[in-house]
């Protein structure tokens, strides 16, 4: 038998009603302590989400701390609520212990490797794929089979086979065991451990179902043909995502049906390079969230390669595309070994702004072998432009229908054949970088200007002493606070962006890979300064990336002034795995609680678990109270004007501390918020009764009763109205003829706290003017600044954050709004009529 | 002749307007102002407001000439009227009172929010959903009324007036109704 029932039915000092209260304000307890939970849980997510924005620094320490204590507070939400309601709520355990098991490998950043093929042909994969092969082979799928773009043949090969490999010989542990040890710092030390893991790889042979696998999948795609080559490129599961990881995995051009297998081993092995190694410790990521799926793609022979940046990635207010080109094979431009030409397209109309044509020396070519050379180019075609016009229209058009499609500015490699063929090799996202307006500049008319000229990777300022860098073999004596300039932007230089303040490249362009790394490390960095070349080792100087000038000396005024207003996590590592974190927190996919769809099983995020358990718990509390009889008499009765019997319970008092009289006058009431809201009820008081004279009318049609809706609807409520009370907080369940509404509130000092929520449901009048009058109810609440929502003639409105006094003045509205819209829905006969009570009830209301 | 019955002739009651006994004057006025009756593609104003009790009992109804009647001199000066009408034994006119405007219009809002209750006239008669034209035009005349409840199982479910009465009588009569 409920406790309610006990409560209720025994004598005032009956030992029994004593224990039936404890019981009661034992279950209360769990109720309350639901709520206090929701509403840490609710502030956590809160803060983190305003975190997200970018305003405030934090440190993976507090991200781990935030979910940790949201998880503690989440499972004792649905403890209490199992307690309070019984094992049917024993689901949502699991639910959570799977969205925190999903926030913990989110923290720890490790990445769950899905089943799949070892190989898939790029037309039978498209962006559902990333998870399995990763960006790069996702978006070459998605080109070729939803946008139709015309990309070389080829298939990828999964995460999937990279996990059977790396399980097959134990490799995870063993990596992670000697990664663990590395000084990033040090490139020595770096270049010891990656050789090491490298050997360890290449030395371990592949599982045979995966060799036979790709050799089927190569064989297929080739046709036995023997002067087919292929291209072994990295797709890793974290690349081109939220990080670039621009060039740091190898890839292997002009790979023949012999030197497949082999080159498949060397890319997963370069996900161990110095570079890599470094870029993921520094980006505090973990090697084991980097599983590696590869791309084996045809062979172009290009005429002509390059890059489309479908925004200036360091100025994206100029509203125009940037197209690179040079000769030959791609390589060239992305490692910075020649400079391009570049191309500056308007969006609005296409046309040409401007074209920068560079000396381009070299070239890469692939022979008939498939063996790659580098070619000289003749003086007199260095200096021509190595793009069409028509070829340009043509890139173009594909990178409009590229950037459509994704809705977001994209980095686009691209490479048109002998024959004039053009195909895209790979898109990315682009990262922009706006540079905010300068503040005021210093005086700087008293230092030298030691070289000019370049293209600005990214802005900023820096000072510091001069290291010049040939090759990888230079890297170790570059020193914290350096500015290095190198020869050209090669991808071994991002184990160094960590420590410098500048970096320079005499020769390269924007579109190289290392300048894409530059921006998301924010190095003020400069490509193609020929100057720069010739400044002396050792000398300190002040490099104003913006405007592409060198000063002798350090100028910290001058890189105050021109430094750029980076939002500063936009890209960083955290703060995606921030937003990840609160995807799986904070949705809200359980919206109404008459919805079919909230239940359990639809509870997605940890606020869906929070909604669903206070809601429950609600439930939970009135359907114990809805037993009690008509005749049932609880402790306490409200007895005031208002011929409503509320039973009440106080949950803070003792049986003893309980007034001794069984019925309280309402200025009695123990509770600020009953206290309120009962005030507002009176102000409007309760119908007088008829006049004795129109009893004989009644009498003419005796039973006339107006139709009532057939089912629950309609249905007079016999049941008692309860309240269950401590001087902060009140859950009121009030009978009013026909509806009913429930009451929730918490009204303390403490605002963030405070709350009412309000449930509205059924009536006595058809459908159609039930829903006006909810739609009435909601109008006005909206005024008031409640949150509504609505479904049929049901009404859940909550509001919060707000002082006591707020509170008290919107509980005083509410128990007002209660009488005033008593039986109104037999009133509302059409939209007009409903529209003049609205405005009636809040005139009123306003008063 | 087809004869039909009052359920079918009726205004289902889901359309027509009808308020709780302590709704104001004023609201039984805004719902004869705001209701509009759609009845065969013709528009019209209702002209009685139906009144319940909080038990969904049919009380009485509230027609334009109860609302005048409620808003009369004496309703608002009720000693007054009826001191000088005792005095000179002449029919009160209320041009001879002097009424200032602001006296007045406040006087008319203080007895608009009087309950509805207060000028409602009774129920006299109704008719069965059942009822075929004849009996529901026999009620009409005997009782000097233009609005009927129909009753259907003990409970109100729709109010039938001459309107549809006659427009009845007149499709009976080959009369085509202009809509």
């Amino acid at each position: 038998m409920s406790i309610f029932r006990n409560l209720f039915q025994k004598k005032h000092n009956d030992k029994s009603l004593q224990s039936a209260l404890l019981q009661m304000q034992g279950k209360f307890k769990n109720f309350m302590s639901i709520l206090e939970s929701n509403n840490k849980v609710l502030k956590l997510i809160s803060d983190l989400e305003e975190k997200s924005q970018g305003d405030y620094l934090f440190d993976i320490n507090y991200l781990k701390k935030s979910v940790n204590e949201i998880k503690l507070d989440s499972t004792d939400i649905i403890d209490n609520l199992v307690m309070l309601g019984g094992n049917q709520y024993l689901p949502l355990k699991e639910i959570n212990n799977g969205i925190f098991n999903l926030l913990d490998d989110i923290l720890s950043r490790k990445t769950r490797i899905i089943r799949d093929d070892y190989c898939k042909s790029f037309n039978l994969i498209g962006n559902s794929d990333i998870p399995g092969f990763g960006g790069k082979n996702a978006r070459m799928g998605e080109l070729t089979s939803k946008l139709n773009l015309p990309v070389p043949e080829g298939f990828a090969i999964s995460a999937w086979a990279y996990k059977s490999f790396i399980d097959k010989h134990d490799l995870s542990t063993k990596i992670s065991d000697k990664i663990k040890q590395v000084d990033i710092k040090n490139f020595g030390d770096l270049k010891k451990v990656s050789q090491e893991v490298e050997e360890l790889i290449l030395n371990s042979p592949l599982p045979e179902d995966l060799s036979d696998n790709i050799m089927q999948f190569y064989n297929e795609l080739t046709s036995g043909r023997q002067d087919y080559f292929v291209s072994i490129r990295s797709s890793a599961l974290g690349e081109d995502t939220e990080l670039s990881f621009a060039g740091q995995y190898a890839s292997f051009l002009g790979v023949s049906e012999n030197e497949l297998l082999d080159s498949y081993k060397k890319v997963l092995a370069s996900k161990f390079s110095p570079n890599a190694i470094y870029y993921y410790l520094s980006h505090n990521l973990d090697e084991s969230e980097l599983a590696m799926s590869v791309g084996c793609v045809k062979m172009i022979n290009a005429r002509i390669s390059g890059v489309i940046y479908t925004h200036d990635p360091v100025k994206p207010d100029d509203n125009c595309m940037v197209v690179n080109s040079i000769y030959g094979l791609g390589q060239y431009l992305v490692d910075g070994t020649v400079t391009p030409d570049i191309v500056r397209i308007s969006r609005k109309d296409n046309s040409i702004i401007s074209t920068d044509i560079n000396p381009k020396t070299s070239r890469l070519v692939m022979k008939q072998d498939g063996v790659l050379n580098h070619e000289n180019i003749p003086k007199a075609e260095q200096d021509l432009i190595s793009i069409t016009e028509n070829e340009l229209a043509i890139l173009i058009d594909f990178a409009v229908k590229i950037e459509k499609h994704y809705g977001e500015p994209q980095d686009i490699e691209w490479v048109i054949d002998k024959h004039g063929q053009p195909f895209i090799l790979q898109t990315r996202p682009l990262r922009l970088i706006k540079a905010s307006p300068r503040k005021q500049m210093p005086d700087i008319s008293g230092f030298q200007l030691l070289a000019s000229g370049g293209t600005t990777v990214c802005p900023g300022g820096g000072y510091g002493k001069v290291k010049h860098i040939k090759s990888s073999a230079d890297l170790d004596k570059v020193s914290q606070g350096d500015v290095v300039i190198a020869r050209n932007p090669f991808p071994g230089l991002v184990t160094v962006l960590g420590k410098i303040n500048a970096l320079i490249a005499v020769i390269g362009s924007v579109a190289s890979h290392l300048a894409t790394i530059a921006r998301e490390y924010r190095i003020p960095a400069v490509v193609g300064m020929k100057e720069a070349g010739a400044i002396e080792e050792g000398t300190t100087i002040t490099v104003d990336a913006g405007t592409c000038r060198v000063y002798r000396g350090n100028l910290d005024e001058l890189v105050e002034a021109i430094q750029p207003e980076f939002d500063f996590f936009d890209g960083d590592p955290l703060f995606n795995v921030l937003k990840k974190l609160l995807r799986n927190l904070s949705p809200l996919n359980l919206i109404h609680p008459l919805n079919d769809d909230f239940i359990i099983a639809n509870c997605k995020t940890i606020h869906d678990i929070t909604r669903f358990a206070h809601q429950k718990s609600m439930d939970e509390m009135f359907k114990g109270a809805d037993m009690i009889k008509k005749d049932d008499w609880v402790g306490i009765r409200l007895k005031s004007s208002i011929p409503i019997h509320v039973e009440i319970i106080y949950i803070d008092k003792e049986l003893s501390a309980m007034p001794k009289k069984r019925v309280i006058k309402p200025e009695q009431i123990d509770c600020l918020p009953m206290k309120a809201f009962w005030d507002g009820v009176i102000q409007e008081g309760w119908p007088k009764p008829p006049p004795i004279k129109t009893k004989g009318f009644v009498s003419v049609v005796a039973n006339a009763k107006a139709k009532q809706p057939k089912g629950e609807f309609g249905k007079k409520f016999g049941k008692k109205s309860f309240a269950v009370l401590s001087k902060e907080f009140m859950i009121l369940s009030l009978k009013m003829g026909y509806h009913f509404i429930t009451y929730e509130a918490m009204c303390s000092d403490v605002i963030s706290k405070n709350y009412i929520k309000m449930q509205f449901k059924e009536g006595g009048a058809s459908v159609d003017r039930r829903i006006r009058r909810i739609k009435l109810i909601t109008k006005v609440l909206e005024y008031f600044g409640f949150d509504n929502s609505t479904k049929g003639d049901f009404l859940d409105t909550s509001v919060s954050y707000e002082s006591k006094e707020s509170i008290l003045e919107k509980l005083r509205i509410l128990g007002r709004l209660t009488m005033l819209t008593k039986q109104l829905d037999m009133a509302m006969s059409n939209d007009s009529i409903a529209d003049f009570y609205t405005q009636d009830i809040l005139r009123k209301l306003k008063q | 002749m087809e004869l039909k019955t009052a359920g079918e002739l009726m205004i289902p009651l889901d359309k027509y307007p009808h308020i709780p006994y302590w709704f104001s004057i004023r609201h039984a006025i805004a719902e004869l102002t705001h209701s509009q009756l759609v009845i065969d593609g013709q528009i019209s104003l209702a002209r009685a407001v139906l009144v319940f009790d909080d038990e969904y009992n049919l009380m009485g109804l509230v027609r334009r000439r109860d609302i005048m009647k409620g808003f009369e001199p004496e309703n608002f000066f009720g000693d007054q009227a009826h001191y000088s009408q005792h005095l000179f034994e002449v029919k009160h006119d209320p041009d001879l009172l002097e009424i200032s405007s602001e006296r007045l219009h406040k006087s008319i809002e203080e007895k608009a929010e009087q309950a509805v209750s207060s000028i409602m006239a009774p129920i006299e008669a109704t008719v069965d959903y059942n009822d075929h034209l004849f009996k529901i035009v026999y009620e009409m005349n005997h009782h000097q009324l233009s609005m009927l409840p129909v009753i259907k199982d003990d409970a109100v479910v729709g109010v039938i007036r001459t309107v549809e009465v006659t427009s009845q009588i007149a499709k009976n009569l080959g009369i085509k109704l202009n809509t």
